[in-house]
């Protein structure tokens, strides 16, 4: 079983939309980092990749 | 003998069984030639997260992009000599409860996939030019 994630808080800003997916930059708000994201992919392994380290 | 209307010899085909269908998730299983114990998903995104890992491990179709992370991600090690353990024709047979649609991702280009999705039940192939559509398709099909 997936361990419990914690939560966190993402402002996420799509500014195009090319290649049928999304681009823009997400801002993690608990640490104050932001990444740019190429996809929609990219943008939910951020997300995904952001809660796995907030559970350690 | 079953035909199917993509290239079911590449080697990152999966066999998606859809079991159960919540009213804001799908459950099933997800079945490689790599393994005959299915990978069983709770939702979409343990799916797409698996999907990527296998091809990643198997380093094909090869990522045009390194995907970005807020840490300094390890990637996975590609396999040496990945050995199938049984046929595709074989473990295309696996059906879900609910549906059953095999996947084929042909590239990995603009950080996000490209491919085939051939919905099994209905013998229809529909095309997508990324992850996000993907998540589409399958949205309306099941």
């Amino acid at each position: 079983m997936e361990n419990k994630k914690k939560s966190g808080t993402f402002v996420v800003h799509i500014k195009c939309c090319e290649n049928a997916t999304w681009q823009g930059d997400v801002t993690w708000a608990e640490e104050n980092k932001k990444e740019s994201f190429r996809s929609a992919l990219e943008l939910i392994r951020l997300i995904d990749g952001a809660l796995d380290m907030s559970e350690e | 003998m079953t035909e199917y209307r993509m290239n079911i010899s590449a080697p990152n085909i999966v066999n998606v069984c859809i079991d159960q269908i919540t009213e804001t998730e799908k459950q099933g299983r997800m079945y490689d030639c790599y393994s005959r114990e299915p990978f069983r998903f709770q939702n979409e995104l343990q799916l797409m997260r698996k999907m990527e890992e296998l091809m990643d491990w198997l380093d094909y179709p090869q990522s045009s992009m390194k995907t970005r992370s807020y840490q300094k991600a390890e990637r996975e090690k590609p396999a040496d000599h990945p050995e199938k353990v049984w046929s595709c024709e074989e473990m295309l047979q696996e059906r879900g409860v609910r549906g059953t649609m095999v996947i084929h991702v042909q590239y990995r280009q603009n950080a996000t996939w490209q491919g085939k999705l051939l919905c099994v039940e209905t013998g229809e192939t529909q095309e997508f030019f990324s992850m996000l559509e993907l998540l589409k398709i399958i949205d309306n099909e099941f």
